[in-house]
């Protein structure tokens, strides 16, 4: 693929100083880009912030999507490197957040010369409890998800409709976001909810040579603390920060805190 | 403005059915491919099974005849045989001479330049 | 409404008496008696998720004590797993983002294990400062409902199921009707292409070539008229019908004889199938090859030879097969020597529309493309043919078949 392809199939949006430290930040399951609306403009101001969609969500280009890349975090963690290829930034602070913590992981396992640093915000390396695990889910949880996405797409292009990302002057964009955000199509979801909850990442975190910072929320029914710990204490020399936040979104929950955290650790990784 | 009235015209052949005594006369207008070819089948059969003596398919307003019109034709033809119609169709350019010469169709079928003389072709046969 | 206000014995007064007192009734309703006991469930939530107010119906949905619920559970612990990762990965998201949303299905987990399923509502409160407060939701009994989804979602799924198997089975039909690859035909170089126009329907095309004795070997391209099961059944028919008749007596009128026989024999005046074919008889020679043509209706081959002329050849006029007792079928007979190359084609290709007012590319179209072309060789003939079609996009219907032979400039140089 050539520059533009990547670039357009990702849905690419750069933004800040062109000379600032270059952050990437990476959606997870079940959004797209416009989960980090209210911290991307504080980080831009200081860093060169690229924002992307997954293959499958946002706005990012549909026909690219193929069940066989798509079904593992491999062909996520590929998209992420081709993207780096082409902008070819230089050592850059990846933040991903939830799935794409993992996505992050399996990329500077491959490239790490790529890498000046891992953000993982709210990561698990395995959602289902295994053996001396606790990821917090059982398999039959992750097939219950399954059936929620699908019960959900009957009303989905309805009930999404506020309009969002305070576009009011440009009631052209109402469609195209109403349509867009968090809307995704219900194989493609499926596809994405099984590579991402059934992945097992456990193994590749002793792999991670680049400097890590662990971000978890006190209060986090996705990735509750235990799990935090564990990635903490398998990759080697990463620090952990534990956001007095709840939920599973900290970007959104407590954007300053966030950007806080963020801003601390690519200044320290400089 | 032209071409959108064109193509709607393509899209589904206008039919207007006529009767001049026992004789069923259906003008075509419009192009006959696969998407439109359907239609004029199904109007065909519709007037068969009313028994005309005599049925007059005009194809004089017909720009394009395709494979799937030939069918029709055709069907039309050993349709008529048997309901014991007198079939005449009217089609004297390029447009509709070519492709029936094409497939030798032209040979099977009773040709007029006009509906007129097709009218005279078809109550000779019935007379 | 109630009264008509229309009663000549003084009734109408009484009526208005009941009504206005029926009103009152209503404006003693306490509005917290109408939160409490209202038709659906609403509770109020921190940003955190706690739950900071639930009503009556809500709690009586569970199966909880307003003690276990406040202050003590968040929104999420009252759903299923499965609705807790949804919850979190989509709806807090969603709404904290939109301020509000809604319709979103969602299953409760009751005290006693039940599911109950349910649809949500909520919105963001606001402060005079625009800075959120607290979280309100309806939660709407949604058992009928989603029922009646599951039934259609059952259905949609048995609906794809149905349409992948019809798929499968026409791609595998279409498969088997044509021959897998070419045989080499020694110092004759053949390629084909097949375009299939939809792939739920299988097209009525089909083409061979196979040797006979000798240096002899039949050649056919034909098309069925009509599309699904009962052309497929026609055109396999046509093809081994073809095939078979050749190695009896490989004269090629004899053999689209042979084929309108069946085709009259198998199918009767109440179903009539008929197509059209080209036949040929390619006999190999010194520097090239003949091939006798005999042609059923069907378009007219191209000759482009190596002088870069193209010849349109004169079949026209050959009945279309399986119309007629006894059809008459014209032949040509065409001299290949190196350079020249013999472009056989249906008239999928012909009847493409190529614009809005959808005009057709038409035989003369085809000779300009072809004569542009020329002098060419099998392979690159059919490459050129194939981004045409495909320069068609919509425009193209029909399914299209295209064989062609080619004698190699250097005769060394034969492929396949």
């Amino acid at each position: 693929m050539g520059a533009v392809d990547v670039l357009s199939r990702n849905c690419v949006v750069v933004d800040g100083p062109v000379d600032g430290p270059v952050v990437v930040l990476s959606h997870g399951f079940g959004c797209d880009q416009n989960l980090w609306r209210l911290v991307a403009p504080a980080l831009a101001e200081r860093f060169r912030v690229v924002l992307f969609d997954h293959v499958g969500a946002g706005r990012s280009d549909l026909s690219a999507w193929r069940e066989d890349r798509y079904s593992s975090l491999e062909g996520y963690a590929e998209d992420v490197l081709e993207i780096l290829r082409e902008l070819d930034p230089g050592p850059v602070v990846f933040v991903g957040h939830s799935v794409s913590a993992m996505i992050g992981v399996l990329a500077a396992v491959a490239e790490p010369e790529r890498f000046a640093g891992l953000v993982l915000l709210t990561p698990s390396p395995r959602y289902v409890d295994d053996e001396g695990y606790r990821g917090g889910f059982s398999a039959e949880d992750v097939d219950e998800l399954l059936e929620s996405l699908e019960s959900n797409y009957l009303g989905w292009s309805a009930a999404m409709g506020p309009v969002i990302m305070g576009t009011p002057d440009r009631p052209e964009l109402e469609e195209e976001l109403t349509n867009s955000f968090c809307r995704t199509d219900p194989k493609i979801a499926r596809v994405f909810a099984r590579a991402t909850f059934l992945s097992d990442n456990r193994a590749d975190l002793p792999k991670v040579a680049v400097p890590t910072l662990v971000v978890e929320c006190s209060q986090d029914a996705i990735a509750p603390r235990e799990v935090g710990a564990y990635v903490h204490a398998q990759i080697p020399g990463s620090e952990l920060v534990t956001l007095d936040a709840t939920g599973h979104c900290p970007q959104l929950s407590s954007p300053e805190a966030t950007t806080e955290a963020i801003t601390a650790f690519v200044a320290g990784a400089r | 403005m032209l071409e959108d009235v064109r193509a709607e015209t393509a899209r589904s052949p206008r039919m207007i059915t006529e009767y001049d005594g026992d004789t069923a006369v259906v003008r075509v207008i419009g192009d006959l491919d696969m998407s439109s070819s359907p239609a004029l089948r199904e109007q065909v059969d519709d007037l068969l099974s009313r028994r005309p003596a005599a049925l007059v398919v005009d194809f004089s307003g017909v720009r394009f005849l395709g494979s799937a019109g030939i069918e029709v034709l055709v069907a039309t033809h050993h349709r008529a045989e048997r309901v014991g119609a007198a079939l005449a169709v009217v089609g004297a350019h390029r447009g509709v001479l070519r492709p029936l010469r094409a497939t030798g169709v032209d040979a099977l079928l009773s040709l007029h330049p006009t509906v007129d003389s097709a009218l005279r072709a078809v109550e000779r046969s019935t007379a | 409404m109630c009264a008509t206000g229309q009663d000549p014995d003084g009734g109408a007064d009484d009526a208005r008496d009941d009504s206005a007192a029926a009103f009152s009734a209503l404006l003693e309703d306490s509005a917290e008696d109408l939160y409490e006991h209202a038709p659906c469930g609403y509770l109020s939530t921190l940003l955190d998720g706690r739950i900071a107010k639930i009503n009556t119906t809500m709690l009586g949905w569970l199966g909880y004590t307003r003690e276990q619920v406040v202050g003590r559970l968040r929104f999420a612990d009252l759903l299923t797993v499965g609705g807790k990762i949804y919850h979190e990965t989509h709806f807090a998201p969603l709404l904290r983002m939109q301020g509000e949303l809604g319709g979103v299905a969602l299953e409760l987990r009751t005290a006693d294990r039940r599911r109950l399923p349910v649809m949500v509502t909520s919105v963001v409160k606001t402060g005079a400062d625009g800075q959120p407060l607290l979280i309100r939701t309806t939660v709407f009994d949604a058992r009928d409902r989603r029922s009646y989804e599951r039934e259609l979602l059952r259905a949609r799924e048995e609906a794809e199921r149905e349409r992948d198997r019809a798929q499968r089975l026409a791609t595998t039909l279409q498969r088997s009707l044509l021959p897998p690859t070419l045989p080499p035909v020694p110092g004759v170089e053949v390629d084909s292409y097949y375009h299939i126009a939809s792939p739920e329907q299988v097209g009525g095309d089909f083409y061979d070539l196979f040797p006979l004795s000798g240096e002899r070997w039949g050649l056919f391209l034909g098309d069925v008229c009509g599309k699904g099961a009962g052309a497929a059944a026609v055109t396999s028919l046509a093809r081994y019908t073809l095939r078979a008749a050749a190695v009896y007596d490989s004269d090629p009128v004899a053999v689209l004889d042979n084929l309108n026989t069946v085709l009259n024999h198998e199918y009767h005046l109440d179903d009539p199938r008929f197509c059209t074919v080209i036949f040929g008889l390619l006999t190999q020679t010194d520097d090239g090859c003949t091939v006798q043509l005999a042609s059923g209706g069907h378009p007219p081959a191209l000759l482009l030879r190596a002088d870069g002329t193209v010849e349109q050849q004169h079949t026209t006029g050959g009945q279309l097969v399986g119309v007629l007792p006894d059809p008459r079928f014209v032949t040509a007979t065409v001299r290949l020597t190196p350079g020249d190359t013999l472009l056989l084609y249906t008239d999928g290709l012909t009847e493409a529309r190529v614009d809005a007012a959808r005009n057709r590319y038409d035989d003369e179209a085809l000779l300009d493309f072809a004569t542009a072309l020329a002098p060419t060789s099998a392979s690159v003939a059919i490459t050129a043919v194939r981004s045409l079609l495909t320069s068609f996009g919509d425009g193209l219907d029909d399914d299209t078949a295209v064989l062609a032979l080619s004698v190699p400039a250097d005769p060394g140089r034969a492929r396949r």
